[in-house]
């Protein structure tokens, strides 16, 4: 597995010692040349000597040159070696040279030729050559003068082993010294991730800090805590479900075991009333499940489309009987509406399921005694189908919440109503290529609105 | 024993109330949390069966009231939800059992029962009175090894005066063990039903156990050993 600190570790020991070699080169090549150009001067220096020492004299070219003077030259020392030539004739050469010859090549006093080359006795060395007209006389005489490199190389190579021992000891500091620089560098991103590592179905309320870490991170934790709180509203949400759906399955489970169980220890009190209440239990659970079965096959969109004209208004009116008389034992007031030219396109099978569900939450759920207000009207290219009714401590909350699988306002499982309605009714309006929404206004009074297209959105 | 069942479902209430009434059981059934309040704090209930899930009232709410207001009867929590929190949260707030739904319902009365006799101190589930023995869990009398014909009503008076076996029992507390809100509090009823056990142990062959102390009550087992009524 890549490691983001190893991999940060390694990236910069090579380019700290890259840095290192490429300065350890440069500085050595720096050293060698400044050395080069101080031996040449000295080479410059002697050959001066010897041209110094160069005369013609009735037109014979003489070097009155005495290696007293300059020990190099000696054949016993013979760390520097000379020779002149007049023509193509060899007019002098040290007693270091003894027989041998040194090249020829030369160059100007002002501009002499200096060549690396290998001395007479084969040591290394290194020679400058020159042409110049002696004293008394207008032929040019070449002088050539050579010495052993010994002494530089050698310090050369010290200067060598001292720029590869530093840079080698920058190298140890530099491959210590970083891994303790990125390691505490990269410890924001580390607690991030142990955080993360901790983090599971159970422990979602978790987030990441936001104070004290770097800019980098802080988009990082701010994107995961943002995920975490989606995750989390959705686990609830899901953890809800389950708990009520646990509930509206067990319940009416629970009834007819009790029932049948009764009704077999004690067979004597078995009878139709019994049979009934067992009976009522079943159709519970059968009405739930059908509407689980609806609400599932409307979310992945299962159920097929059958568009044909409708009008909403005359389907609320349609629809109104069957919540009458109930709406009257509550002593409920009904506000109608309808506006003209409210038809549309749309399945009128899904139009009455959401309306019904509607019609029944406004009659079921408002306090006795007040008005529900019910209107269909049209606004551009869309019918809107509005039911609101006084629903004092509904909150914006429950309005973002109620159409959740099985959400009730009680939780308990008090009622007929099985939490399904309105999700149901949600999805339905979505096939239909409607929504549907609830808002809570400030004086408590809930409106559900429907708002559909006029004409059913092309099916894909 | 009197129990107080708890439960908002209508047809599950009912059925468990007929169940348990059946088996012996005085019960008062309550729909919500606000009831369940007001009727604990007045009648000593031997078990109470929760429901967690009630309206307005969430019922370890209720059952965290009712143990803080003083309620001392074992619970024995109903829910469909599965989840151990709300089990170990139930358990810490003084519920004593936990059944989940749907649940046996012969499970649910032999809970009631263990859990009656808990309140009673009472371990075994046979009572030994010499040659008559109450079996709780088997809700039977025996007399010499025969079964003695008791009504649900009578087993559970022999039932209530066994567990207070050697203590003297006043009739209204008889009357608040073993009478629910169906029984009128104004007749004789306690009288009537320790004169109709009398006769049916007697006809069993058995010693007459119920000793009566006038203007205090009852004690079951010899006469000599029943201690005086502490608060009459």
């Amino acid at each position: 597995m890549r490691s983001l600190s190893r991999q940060l570790t390694l990236g910069l020991v090579a380019a700290c010692s890259l840095l290192i070699l490429a300065g350890g080169g440069l500085m050595y090549a720096a050293i060698r040349s400044a050395l080069y150009r101080q031996f040449d001067e000295g080479l410059r220096t002697k050959v001066l000597a010897v041209v110094t020492a160069t005369e013609t004299r009735r037109g014979r070219v003489t070097v009155d040159f005495s290696d007293r003077y300059l020990r190099e030259f000696d054949r016993r020392v013979a760390e520097a070696f000379f020779q002149v030539w007049h023509g193509a004739s060899v007019v002098s050469r040290s007693d270091s040279l003894q027989d041998s010859d040194l090249p020829g090549k030369f160059g100007s006093i002002e501009r002499p030729v200096t060549w690396d080359m290998e001395l007479p006795d084969n040591r290394a060395g290194r020679a400058i050559g020159v042409e110049l007209r002696p004293r008394g006389g207008d032929d040019p005489v070449i002088a050539v003068v050579a010495a052993t490199r010994g002494s530089l190389e050698a310090m050369l190579g010290r200067f060598a082993l001292m720029i590869i021992g530093g840079g080698g000891g920058l190298l140890l500091v530099v491959a210590l010294v970083i891994p303790r620089i990125v390691g505490p560098g990269l410890n924001p991103l580390r607690k991030v991730a142990e955080q993360a590592s901790t983090i599971g179905a159970r422990t979602l309320e978790q987030r990441f800090p936001v104070e004290g870490m770097p800019t980098e991170i802080v988009p990082i934790c701010e994107r995961l805590n943002a995920l975490l709180a989606r995750l989390e509203s959705s686990f609830a949400r899901e953890r809800r479900f389950s708990a009520d759906l646990a509930h509206e399955i067990m319940t009416p489970l629970a009834e007819m075991r009790v029932l049948t169980e009764s009704a077999l220890k004690w067979p004597e009190t078995s009878g139709p009333e019994m049979h009934r209440q067992s009976l009522g239990s079943l159709l519970r659970m059968q009405e739930l499940v059908t509407r689980l079965l609806d609400l599932s096959r409307a979310e992945n969109d299962e159920v097929e489309v059958h568009p044909v004209d409708v009008d909403a208004g005359a389907i609320l009116r349609d629809l109104w009987p069957a919540y009458a008389d109930r709406a009257a034992a509550r002593r409920l007031e009904v506000n109608w509406d309808l506006q003209p030219d409210t038809g549309f396109r749309c399945d009128e099978a899904f139009l009455r399921t959401i309306l019904r569900n509607l019609l029944s939450n406004a009659v079921e759920h408002s306090p006795p005694g007040v008005l529900i207000r019910i209107s269909v009207l049209r606004r551009g290219d869309r019918v809107q189908a509005e039911i609101s009714n006084p629903a004092p401590g509904f909150t914006q909350e429950d309005a973002a919440q109620c159409f959740d699988r099985f959400w009730k306002k009680d939780r308990s499982r008090s009622g007929t109503h099985g939490g399904l309605g309105l999700s149901l009714a949600r999805e339905l309006a979505a096939a239909i290529g409607a929504t549907l929404e609830a808002r809570v206004d400030e004086a408590g009074v809930l409106t559900m609105t429907l708002d559909a297209p006029v004409e059913p959105p092309a099916v894909s | 024993m009197r129990v107080l069942l708890v439960e908002d479902a209508p047809n599950l209430r009912e059925s468990l109330v007929a169940a348990l009434r059946r088996s012996g059981y005085a019960v008062d059934a309550a729909k919500d949390g606000a009831e369940v309040l007001t009727m604990a704090s007045t009648v000593p209930y031997d078990v109470v069966v929760l429901d967690i899930v009630l309206p307005r009232i969430d019922g370890l709410e209720v059952l965290r009231r009712a143990r803080e207001s003083g309620l001392d009867a074992p619970v024995l929590l109903l829910t469909a939800r599965s989840n151990v929190a709300d089990r170990v949260i139930g358990l810490n707030l003084g519920a004593e059992d936990y059944l989940g739904k749907p649940f046996s319902l012969d499970e649910l009365l032999a809970r009631v029962q263990a859990l009656g006799r808990r309140r009673h101190g009472q371990s075994k589930p046979v009572i030994e009175l010499g040659s008559v023995s109450v079996d709780t869990a088997a809700k039977r009398v025996q007399c010499d090894g025969k079964a003695v014909e008791l009504a649900p009503r009578e087993y559970a008076l022999i039932e209530y005066l066994a567990f207070r076996r050697g203590t003297v029992v006043s009739r209204s507390e008889i009357e608040a063990h073993i009478y629910d809100d169906l029984a009128d509090p104004m007749s004789n009823v306690v009288d009537s039903a320790v004169c109709v056990l009398r006769k049916r142990l007697s006809d069993a062959g058995a010693p007459p156990l119920i000793q009566t102390r006038r203007g205090l009550g009852y004690c079951l087992e010899a006469p000599e050993s029943c201690a005086p009524l502490a608060d009459n």
